[in-house]
Protein backbone atom coordinates (compact mmCIF):
# COMPACT_ATOMS: atom_id res chain seq x y z
CA UNK A 1 0.00 0.00 0.00
CA UNK A 2 1.33 3.34 -1.05
CA UNK A 3 1.90 6.21 1.41
CA UNK A 4 -1.43 8.11 -0.31
CA UNK A 5 -3.92 5.24 -0.03
CA UNK A 6 -2.55 4.36 3.78
CA UNK A 7 -3.27 8.08 4.60
CA UNK A 8 -6.89 7.83 2.68
CA UNK A 9 -7.63 4.91 4.34
CA UNK A 10 -6.51 6.59 7.98
CA UNK A 11 -8.67 9.66 7.04
CA UNK A 12 -11.77 7.46 6.22
CA UNK A 13 -11.36 5.45 9.57
CA UNK A 14 -10.90 9.10 11.72
CA UNK A 15 -13.75 10.63 10.09
CA UNK A 16 -15.95 7.54 10.15
CA UNK A 17 -15.38 7.56 13.98
CA UNK A 18 -17.98 10.60 15.94
CA UNK A 19 -21.56 11.46 16.15
CA UNK A 20 -23.82 10.97 13.88
CA UNK A 21 -26.99 11.85 15.07
CA UNK A 22 -28.26 15.56 15.05
CA UNK A 23 -29.74 16.18 18.44
CA UNK A 24 -33.23 16.23 18.59
CA UNK A 25 -33.28 20.00 20.07
CA UNK A 26 -31.78 21.28 16.75
CA UNK A 27 -35.27 20.67 15.17
CA UNK A 28 -37.18 22.62 17.79
CA UNK A 29 -35.14 25.00 17.60
CA UNK A 30 -35.00 25.22 13.49
CA UNK A 31 -38.94 25.05 13.81
CA UNK A 32 -38.70 27.64 16.46
CA UNK A 33 -36.49 30.04 14.71
CA UNK A 34 -38.21 29.59 10.96
CA UNK A 35 -41.58 30.66 12.35
CA UNK A 36 -40.16 34.10 13.15
CA UNK A 37 -37.72 34.51 10.05
CA UNK A 38 -39.67 35.41 7.03
CA UNK A 39 -38.14 33.92 3.20
CA UNK A 40 -36.39 35.99 1.35
CA UNK A 41 -38.16 36.82 -2.15
CA UNK A 42 -36.07 40.21 -3.17
CA UNK A 43 -32.75 40.21 -3.63
CA UNK A 44 -30.40 42.37 -0.80
CA UNK A 45 -29.87 45.93 -1.19
CA UNK A 46 -26.08 45.93 -2.59
CA UNK A 47 -25.20 49.74 -1.11
CA UNK A 48 -25.74 50.67 2.44
CA UNK A 49 -26.22 54.07 2.64
CA UNK A 50 -24.80 56.35 5.46
CA UNK A 51 -27.43 56.31 8.50
CA UNK A 52 -28.35 59.39 8.02
CA UNK A 53 -28.99 61.96 10.44
CA UNK A 54 -32.17 64.68 9.64
CA UNK A 55 -30.03 67.66 8.12
CA UNK A 56 -28.53 65.48 5.89
CA UNK A 57 -31.58 64.05 5.01
CA UNK A 58 -33.10 67.49 4.21
CA UNK A 59 -30.59 68.46 2.30
CA UNK A 60 -30.36 65.19 0.57
CA UNK A 61 -34.17 65.90 -0.28
CA UNK A 62 -33.37 68.95 -1.80
CA UNK A 63 -31.02 68.06 -3.73
CA UNK A 64 -33.00 65.02 -4.86
CA UNK A 65 -35.56 67.63 -5.91
CA UNK A 66 -32.86 69.43 -7.54
CA UNK A 67 -32.26 67.02 -9.79
CA UNK A 68 -35.70 66.06 -10.74
CA UNK A 69 -36.06 69.42 -11.68
CA UNK A 70 -33.33 69.26 -14.29
CA UNK A 71 -34.36 66.46 -15.41
CA UNK A 72 -37.98 67.36 -15.78
CA UNK A 73 -37.25 70.84 -17.05
CA UNK A 74 -34.94 68.75 -19.97
CA UNK A 75 -38.34 66.76 -20.86
CA UNK A 76 -40.34 69.38 -21.00
CA UNK A 77 -42.36 69.37 -24.81
CA UNK A 78 -41.46 72.39 -26.41
CA UNK A 79 -37.35 71.90 -25.11
CA UNK A 80 -35.37 71.38 -28.14
CA UNK A 81 -34.14 67.39 -28.42
CA UNK A 82 -31.09 68.43 -28.83
CA UNK A 83 -31.13 69.78 -25.21
CA UNK A 84 -31.56 66.44 -23.93
CA UNK A 85 -27.90 64.68 -22.93
CA UNK A 86 -26.50 67.99 -23.14
CA UNK A 87 -24.93 69.68 -20.01
CA UNK A 88 -27.50 71.06 -17.35
CA UNK A 89 -27.62 74.47 -16.90
CA UNK A 90 -26.75 73.81 -13.15
CA UNK A 91 -24.34 76.04 -11.63
CA UNK A 92 -22.66 73.35 -9.50
CA UNK A 93 -18.85 73.13 -10.24
CA UNK A 94 -19.40 70.29 -11.68
CA UNK A 95 -21.50 71.58 -14.73
CA UNK A 96 -18.78 74.27 -15.18
CA UNK A 97 -15.79 70.98 -15.22
CA UNK A 98 -18.47 69.83 -17.77
CA UNK A 99 -18.25 72.75 -20.31
CA UNK A 100 -14.74 72.27 -20.87
CA UNK A 101 -13.53 72.46 -24.75
CA UNK A 102 -13.17 68.94 -25.30
CA UNK A 103 -17.08 67.36 -25.78
CA UNK A 104 -17.70 64.38 -23.55
CA UNK A 105 -18.49 61.00 -26.06
CA UNK A 106 -21.08 60.12 -23.13
CA UNK A 107 -24.17 62.16 -23.51
CA UNK A 108 -24.85 63.38 -19.96
CA UNK A 109 -28.65 63.37 -18.91
CA UNK A 110 -28.50 64.60 -15.08
CA UNK A 111 -26.31 64.79 -11.94
CA UNK A 112 -25.99 63.15 -9.09
CA UNK A 113 -25.82 64.92 -6.00
CA UNK A 114 -24.54 62.82 -2.62
CA UNK A 115 -24.43 64.06 0.43
CA UNK A 116 -22.21 62.07 3.32
CA UNK A 117 -20.59 62.40 6.63
CA UNK A 118 -18.01 64.12 5.82
CA UNK A 119 -18.38 65.37 2.26
CA UNK A 120 -21.11 66.20 -0.39
CA UNK A 121 -20.59 65.17 -3.89
CA UNK A 122 -21.53 65.63 -7.52
CA UNK A 123 -21.58 63.98 -10.61
CA UNK A 124 -22.60 63.57 -14.16
CA UNK A 125 -24.45 60.41 -15.17
CA UNK A 126 -24.71 59.52 -18.30
CA UNK A 127 -27.62 58.64 -20.26
CA UNK A 128 -28.76 55.12 -19.22
CA UNK A 129 -27.12 55.40 -15.93
CA UNK A 130 -29.42 55.32 -12.87
CA UNK A 131 -28.98 56.87 -10.06
CA UNK A 132 -29.44 55.17 -7.55
CA UNK A 133 -29.17 57.81 -4.66
CA UNK A 134 -26.06 57.20 -3.57
CA UNK A 135 -24.21 55.44 -6.48
CA UNK A 136 -25.16 55.37 -10.11
CA UNK A 137 -25.52 52.01 -12.11
CA UNK A 138 -25.36 51.10 -15.75
CA UNK A 139 -28.53 49.01 -17.48
CA UNK A 140 -26.93 46.00 -16.64
CA UNK A 141 -27.47 46.67 -12.84
CA UNK A 142 -24.79 45.81 -10.59
CA UNK A 143 -24.49 42.17 -9.98
CA UNK A 144 -22.24 39.62 -11.43
CA UNK A 145 -21.59 38.86 -14.73
CA UNK A 146 -22.38 42.20 -16.71
CA UNK A 147 -23.02 44.77 -13.71
CA UNK A 148 -21.10 47.97 -12.89
CA UNK A 149 -21.53 50.96 -10.62
CA UNK A 150 -19.36 54.10 -9.40
CA UNK A 151 -20.20 55.39 -6.08
CA UNK A 152 -18.62 56.21 -2.95
CA UNK A 153 -18.96 53.55 0.14
CA UNK A 154 -19.14 56.23 2.67
CA UNK A 155 -17.09 54.18 5.00
CA UNK A 156 -13.13 53.76 5.41
CA UNK A 157 -12.85 50.93 7.79
CA UNK A 158 -11.47 47.69 6.18
CA UNK A 159 -12.36 44.90 8.54
CA UNK A 160 -9.96 42.39 9.03
CA UNK A 161 -12.76 40.18 9.01
CA UNK A 162 -14.57 40.19 5.45
CA UNK A 163 -17.32 38.97 7.54
CA UNK A 164 -17.67 41.74 9.41
CA UNK A 165 -20.45 43.70 8.85
CA UNK A 166 -20.42 46.38 11.75
CA UNK A 167 -16.96 47.65 11.39
CA UNK A 168 -15.41 50.93 13.36
CA UNK A 169 -14.71 54.64 13.07
CA UNK A 170 -11.84 54.89 12.42
CA UNK A 171 -11.30 58.98 11.70
CA UNK A 172 -7.44 59.63 12.87
CA UNK A 173 -6.56 57.16 10.36
CA UNK A 174 -4.69 57.90 6.85
CA UNK A 175 -4.89 57.39 3.45
CA UNK A 176 -1.78 55.04 4.25
CA UNK A 177 -3.65 53.25 6.68
CA UNK A 178 -6.26 52.30 4.39
CA UNK A 179 -4.50 51.20 1.97
CA UNK A 180 -2.18 48.98 4.39
CA UNK A 181 -5.41 48.01 5.61
CA UNK A 182 -6.73 46.22 2.17
CA UNK A 183 -3.37 44.93 0.83
CA UNK A 184 -3.24 43.12 4.51
CA UNK A 185 -6.44 41.18 3.20
CA UNK A 186 -5.32 37.80 2.34
CA UNK A 187 -8.95 37.48 0.87
CA UNK A 188 -8.60 40.22 -1.55
CA UNK A 189 -5.74 40.93 -4.22
CA UNK A 190 -4.46 44.96 -4.21
CA UNK A 191 -2.47 45.94 -7.41
CA UNK A 192 -1.70 48.95 -9.59
CA UNK A 193 -0.88 50.87 -6.02
CA UNK A 194 -0.69 54.48 -7.97
CA UNK A 195 -0.73 57.92 -6.59
CA UNK A 196 -3.48 59.86 -7.82
CA UNK A 197 -6.25 62.97 -7.54
CA UNK A 198 -9.82 62.47 -7.84
CA UNK A 199 -12.17 66.04 -7.51
CA UNK A 200 -9.01 67.78 -6.89
CA UNK A 201 -8.00 65.93 -3.73
CA UNK A 202 -4.84 63.42 -3.45
CA UNK A 203 -4.66 60.35 -2.86
CA UNK A 204 -3.88 56.86 -4.25
CA UNK A 205 -5.96 54.16 -6.92
CA UNK A 206 -5.63 50.65 -6.49
CA UNK A 207 -7.14 48.14 -8.08
CA UNK A 208 -8.83 45.18 -6.27
CA UNK A 209 -9.94 41.54 -6.87
CA UNK A 210 -12.55 40.11 -4.87
CA UNK A 211 -12.75 36.52 -4.64
CA UNK A 212 -14.07 33.93 -6.92
CA UNK A 213 -16.55 32.96 -4.55
CA UNK A 214 -17.22 35.12 -1.69
CA UNK A 215 -19.38 33.16 0.29
CA UNK A 216 -16.47 30.01 0.79
CA UNK A 217 -15.56 33.26 3.35
CA UNK A 218 -18.84 34.35 5.19
CA UNK A 219 -21.74 31.44 3.91
CA UNK A 220 -24.47 33.40 3.11
CA UNK A 221 -23.32 36.62 5.35
CA UNK A 222 -22.33 39.60 3.16
CA UNK A 223 -18.40 39.79 2.08
CA UNK A 224 -17.51 43.11 3.72
CA UNK A 225 -14.78 45.42 2.14
CA UNK A 226 -15.53 48.38 4.06
CA UNK A 227 -18.09 49.00 6.79
CA UNK A 228 -18.87 51.79 9.69
CA UNK A 229 -21.29 51.23 12.45
CA UNK A 230 -24.01 53.35 11.16
CA UNK A 231 -24.67 51.36 8.12
CA UNK A 232 -22.19 53.03 5.51
CA UNK A 233 -20.07 50.16 3.31
CA UNK A 234 -19.50 48.08 0.79
CA UNK A 235 -19.91 44.52 0.21
CA UNK A 236 -19.38 42.34 -2.75
CA UNK A 237 -21.99 41.42 -5.67
CA UNK A 238 -20.99 38.60 -6.78
CA UNK A 239 -17.90 36.19 -7.85
CA UNK A 240 -14.87 37.63 -8.94
CA UNK A 241 -15.46 41.69 -8.47
CA UNK A 242 -13.19 43.96 -9.69
CA UNK A 243 -13.26 47.27 -7.58
CA UNK A 244 -11.32 50.22 -8.85
CA UNK A 245 -10.96 52.47 -5.88
CA UNK A 246 -10.13 56.03 -4.94
CA UNK A 247 -8.87 56.48 -1.63
CA UNK A 248 -8.06 60.50 -1.92
CA UNK A 249 -7.72 62.74 1.17
CA UNK A 250 -10.43 65.30 2.05
CA UNK A 251 -9.24 66.97 5.18
CA UNK A 252 -7.48 64.71 6.78
CA UNK A 253 -10.57 62.18 6.15
CA UNK A 254 -9.96 58.88 3.53
CA UNK A 255 -12.44 59.40 1.41
CA UNK A 256 -13.45 55.79 -1.26
CA UNK A 257 -15.10 56.24 -4.29
CA UNK A 258 -14.84 53.19 -6.51
CA UNK A 259 -16.13 51.35 -9.64
CA UNK A 260 -17.37 48.03 -9.04
CA UNK A 261 -17.49 45.26 -12.04
CA UNK A 262 -16.53 42.08 -13.51
CA UNK A 263 -15.15 40.30 -16.15
CA UNK A 264 -18.29 40.40 -18.14
CA UNK A 265 -19.17 44.16 -17.62
CA UNK A 266 -18.84 45.80 -21.46
CA UNK A 267 -16.03 48.04 -21.82
CA UNK A 268 -18.64 50.69 -22.91
CA UNK A 269 -19.46 50.97 -19.07
CA UNK A 270 -16.30 50.74 -18.28
CA UNK A 271 -15.41 54.03 -20.31
CA UNK A 272 -18.72 55.35 -18.84
CA UNK A 273 -17.80 55.16 -15.11
CA UNK A 274 -14.75 56.46 -15.73
CA UNK A 275 -16.35 59.48 -17.17
CA UNK A 276 -18.03 59.87 -13.96
CA UNK A 277 -15.37 59.53 -11.97
CA UNK A 278 -13.60 61.95 -14.06
CA UNK A 279 -16.82 64.42 -13.36
CA UNK A 280 -16.56 64.46 -9.53
CA UNK A 281 -16.77 66.95 -7.21
CA UNK A 282 -16.26 66.98 -4.08
CA UNK A 283 -17.39 69.48 -0.92
CA UNK A 284 -16.26 69.11 2.43
CA UNK A 285 -18.29 69.46 4.86
CA UNK A 286 -15.95 71.75 7.03
CA UNK B 1 -18.35 6.75 -1.71
CA UNK B 2 -17.67 6.49 1.68
CA UNK B 3 -20.77 4.77 4.32
CA UNK B 4 -22.20 6.21 7.33
CA UNK B 5 -21.36 4.43 10.43
CA UNK B 6 -25.02 2.66 10.10
CA UNK B 7 -24.22 1.21 7.05
CA UNK B 8 -26.37 3.66 5.13
CA UNK B 9 -24.74 5.03 1.85
CA UNK B 10 -23.91 8.19 2.80
CA UNK B 11 -24.82 9.97 -0.21
CA UNK B 12 -27.97 12.14 0.42
CA UNK B 13 -31.02 9.98 -0.49
CA UNK B 14 -33.52 11.10 -3.73
CA UNK B 15 -34.93 13.91 -2.13
CA UNK B 16 -38.61 14.65 -1.89
CA UNK B 17 -39.09 17.15 -4.28
CA UNK B 18 -42.74 17.74 -3.14
CA UNK B 19 -41.03 18.49 0.53
CA UNK B 20 -38.83 21.08 -1.38
CA UNK B 21 -41.09 23.08 -3.28
CA UNK B 22 -43.52 22.97 -0.50
CA UNK B 23 -41.03 24.72 1.76
CA UNK B 24 -40.36 26.93 -1.02
CA UNK B 25 -44.19 28.17 -1.02
CA UNK B 26 -43.44 28.78 2.93
CA UNK B 27 -44.35 25.22 4.02
CA UNK B 28 -42.90 25.25 7.71
CA UNK B 29 -44.01 21.61 8.80
CA UNK B 30 -42.44 20.49 4.62
CA UNK B 31 -39.23 22.21 6.04
CA UNK B 32 -39.01 20.64 9.37
CA UNK B 33 -39.65 17.56 7.87
CA UNK B 34 -36.55 18.08 5.61
CA UNK B 35 -34.72 18.87 8.12
CA UNK B 36 -35.52 15.29 9.77
CA UNK B 37 -34.46 13.95 6.73
CA UNK B 38 -31.23 15.67 6.17
CA UNK B 39 -30.11 16.25 9.92
CA UNK B 40 -28.52 13.66 10.96
CA UNK B 41 -26.10 13.54 7.61
CA UNK B 42 -25.69 17.49 7.79
CA UNK B 43 -24.71 17.37 11.53
CA UNK B 44 -22.19 14.60 10.81
CA UNK B 45 -20.69 16.90 8.29
CA UNK B 46 -20.39 19.79 10.54
CA UNK B 47 -18.71 17.87 13.32
CA UNK B 48 -16.12 16.60 10.77
CA UNK B 49 -15.38 19.73 9.75
CA UNK B 50 -15.11 21.96 13.34
CA UNK B 51 -14.39 19.04 15.76
CA UNK B 52 -17.20 20.29 18.35
CA UNK B 53 -20.48 18.93 18.68
CA UNK B 54 -21.79 21.80 19.76
CA UNK B 55 -20.15 24.63 17.33
CA UNK B 56 -21.16 21.54 14.69
CA UNK B 57 -24.78 22.09 16.14
CA UNK B 58 -24.71 26.24 15.83
CA UNK B 59 -23.43 25.73 12.51
CA UNK B 60 -26.24 23.43 11.61
CA UNK B 61 -28.95 25.57 12.92
CA UNK B 62 -27.56 28.79 11.19
CA UNK B 63 -27.20 27.03 7.81
CA UNK B 64 -30.63 25.50 8.24
CA UNK B 65 -32.29 28.56 9.23
CA UNK B 66 -30.12 30.64 6.17
CA UNK B 67 -31.49 27.49 4.17
CA UNK B 68 -35.39 28.29 5.01
CA UNK B 69 -34.84 31.91 4.37
CA UNK B 70 -33.34 31.67 0.98
CA UNK B 71 -34.94 28.54 -0.39
CA UNK B 72 -37.55 30.19 -3.05
CA UNK B 73 -34.56 31.68 -4.46
CA UNK B 74 -33.46 27.35 -5.21
CA UNK B 75 -34.25 27.36 -8.92
CA UNK B 76 -34.05 23.35 -9.27
CA UNK B 77 -35.43 21.39 -6.23
CA UNK B 78 -33.80 18.29 -7.22
CA UNK B 79 -30.64 20.40 -6.56
CA UNK B 80 -31.29 20.64 -3.03
CA UNK B 81 -28.66 18.24 -1.34
CA UNK B 82 -26.11 19.89 -3.81
CA UNK B 83 -27.21 23.49 -2.58
CA UNK B 84 -27.72 22.55 1.60
CA UNK B 85 -24.30 20.90 1.29
CA UNK B 86 -22.81 24.04 -0.09
CA UNK B 87 -24.49 26.00 2.35
CA UNK B 88 -23.40 24.23 5.80
CA UNK B 89 -20.36 24.10 3.91
CA UNK B 90 -19.52 27.91 3.67
CA UNK B 91 -21.38 28.34 6.87
CA UNK B 92 -18.65 25.48 8.83
CA UNK B 93 -15.79 27.62 7.09
CA UNK B 94 -17.15 30.98 8.28
CA UNK B 95 -17.49 29.50 11.72
CA UNK B 96 -13.78 27.37 11.78
CA UNK B 97 -12.34 31.22 10.45
CA UNK B 98 -13.61 33.26 13.46
CA UNK B 99 -12.79 30.24 15.82
CA UNK B 100 -9.33 29.73 14.36
CA UNK B 101 -8.58 32.84 15.08
CA UNK B 102 -9.91 33.32 18.29
CA UNK B 103 -7.55 30.53 19.37
CA UNK B 104 -4.67 30.91 17.42
CA UNK B 105 -2.63 30.90 20.54
CA UNK B 106 -4.19 28.70 22.79
CA UNK B 107 -2.88 25.31 23.28
CA UNK B 108 -5.58 22.72 21.42
CA UNK B 109 -7.04 19.94 23.99
CA UNK B 110 -8.72 16.93 22.89
CA UNK B 111 -12.04 18.22 23.42
CA UNK B 112 -14.23 14.64 22.94
CA UNK B 113 -13.72 11.44 24.99
CA UNK B 114 -10.56 9.68 23.38
CA UNK B 115 -12.24 6.66 21.21
CA UNK B 116 -11.26 3.16 22.27
CA UNK B 117 -7.87 1.91 20.94
CA UNK B 118 -8.30 0.27 17.82
CA UNK B 119 -5.81 -1.95 15.61
CA UNK B 120 -5.73 0.92 13.02
CA UNK B 121 -5.38 4.36 14.98
CA UNK B 122 -3.98 4.02 18.56
CA UNK B 123 -5.38 7.15 20.88
CA UNK B 124 -2.32 8.99 20.68
CA UNK B 125 -2.52 8.89 17.05
CA UNK B 126 -5.93 10.25 17.21
CA UNK B 127 -5.51 13.28 19.07
CA UNK B 128 -2.21 13.97 16.67
CA UNK B 129 -4.58 13.68 13.89
CA UNK B 130 -7.09 15.80 15.86
CA UNK B 131 -4.37 18.83 16.57
CA UNK B 132 -3.04 18.35 12.72
CA UNK B 133 -6.38 19.10 11.67
CA UNK B 134 -6.83 21.78 13.70
CA UNK B 135 -3.91 23.45 12.10
CA UNK B 136 -5.00 23.21 8.53
CA UNK B 137 -6.93 26.18 7.30
CA UNK B 138 -10.90 25.84 7.41
CA UNK B 139 -11.31 25.53 3.73
CA UNK B 140 -8.79 22.67 3.89
CA UNK B 141 -10.68 20.60 6.57
CA UNK B 142 -14.10 21.22 4.66
CA UNK B 143 -11.97 19.91 1.52
CA UNK B 144 -10.73 16.77 3.57
CA UNK B 145 -14.42 16.41 4.80
CA UNK B 146 -16.14 16.35 1.94
CA UNK B 147 -13.55 14.02 -0.23
CA UNK B 148 -12.93 11.09 2.90
CA UNK B 149 -15.98 11.36 4.59
CA UNK B 150 -18.77 12.48 2.31
CA UNK B 151 -17.41 10.89 -0.75
CA UNK B 152 -17.09 13.61 -3.23
CA UNK B 153 -14.45 14.16 -5.99
CA UNK B 154 -11.65 17.02 -6.12
CA UNK B 155 -14.22 18.35 -9.22
CA UNK B 156 -17.18 17.95 -7.26
CA UNK B 157 -15.69 20.19 -3.88
CA UNK B 158 -14.21 22.69 -6.29
CA UNK B 159 -18.19 23.36 -8.02
CA UNK B 160 -19.59 23.20 -4.40
CA UNK B 161 -17.11 25.53 -2.69
CA UNK B 162 -16.25 27.58 -6.14
CA UNK B 163 -12.67 26.81 -6.49
CA UNK B 164 -10.87 25.47 -9.76
CA UNK B 165 -10.01 21.85 -9.38
CA UNK B 166 -6.54 22.60 -9.12
CA UNK B 167 -6.66 24.05 -6.12
CA UNK B 168 -8.80 21.77 -4.29
CA UNK B 169 -6.33 19.19 -5.58
CA UNK B 170 -3.15 21.26 -4.35
CA UNK B 171 -4.90 21.98 -0.79
CA UNK B 172 -6.17 18.06 -0.31
CA UNK B 173 -2.69 17.44 -1.02
CA UNK B 174 -0.78 19.89 1.29
CA UNK B 175 -3.78 18.91 4.20
CA UNK B 176 -2.41 14.87 3.50
CA UNK B 177 1.06 16.14 4.11
CA UNK B 178 0.10 17.97 6.90
CA UNK B 179 -2.21 15.28 8.32
CA UNK B 180 0.79 12.52 7.62
CA UNK B 181 3.54 14.79 9.31
CA UNK B 182 1.36 15.10 12.48
CA UNK B 183 1.16 10.91 12.83
CA UNK B 184 4.56 11.29 12.03
CA UNK B 185 5.92 13.41 14.92
CA UNK B 186 3.26 11.10 17.15
CA UNK B 187 5.21 7.95 15.58
CA UNK B 188 9.14 9.62 16.86
CA UNK B 189 7.35 10.54 20.38
CA UNK B 190 6.43 6.83 20.37
CA UNK B 191 9.64 5.51 19.95
CA UNK B 192 11.51 7.91 22.25
CA UNK B 193 8.57 7.01 24.94
CA UNK B 194 9.73 3.47 24.44
CA UNK B 195 13.29 3.83 24.50
CA UNK B 196 13.34 5.53 27.83
CA UNK B 197 11.14 3.57 29.20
Amino acid sequence: MNERSDMDRVLRHWFADGPSEMPDRVVETVADRIGRQRQRRASRLPWRPYDMNSTIKIGTAIAAVFVLAVVGWNLLPGRPASSIGQPSSSPSPSATASQSPTPSPTPRSAQLVVQQKNIAWTADVPVGWVDNGWFLASSQGTESPTGIAVGAPGANYVPTDPCDGVGKNLDGQSVADVVAALEAREDLVVSNKVDTTLGGYSGTRVDIQAPADPSAYCGEDLFIIMAEPGGAGYHVEGPSETIQMWIVDVEGVPTVFQITSFAGTPPGDLAAAQQIVDSIVITPWS
Amino acid sequence: MVDAPDGRPYRMRAVDRDLVEAAQRGDQSAFVDLVRLHGDRLFSIAQRILRDVDRAEDALQDALVIAWRDLPGLRDPDRFDAWIHRLLTNVCIAQARRERRRTTNLRLLPEDAPAAPDDLLSVADRDQLDRGFRRLSPNERAILVLHHFVGHTPSEIAEMLGLPPGTVRSRLHHAHRAMRAALEAEARASTVRESSA
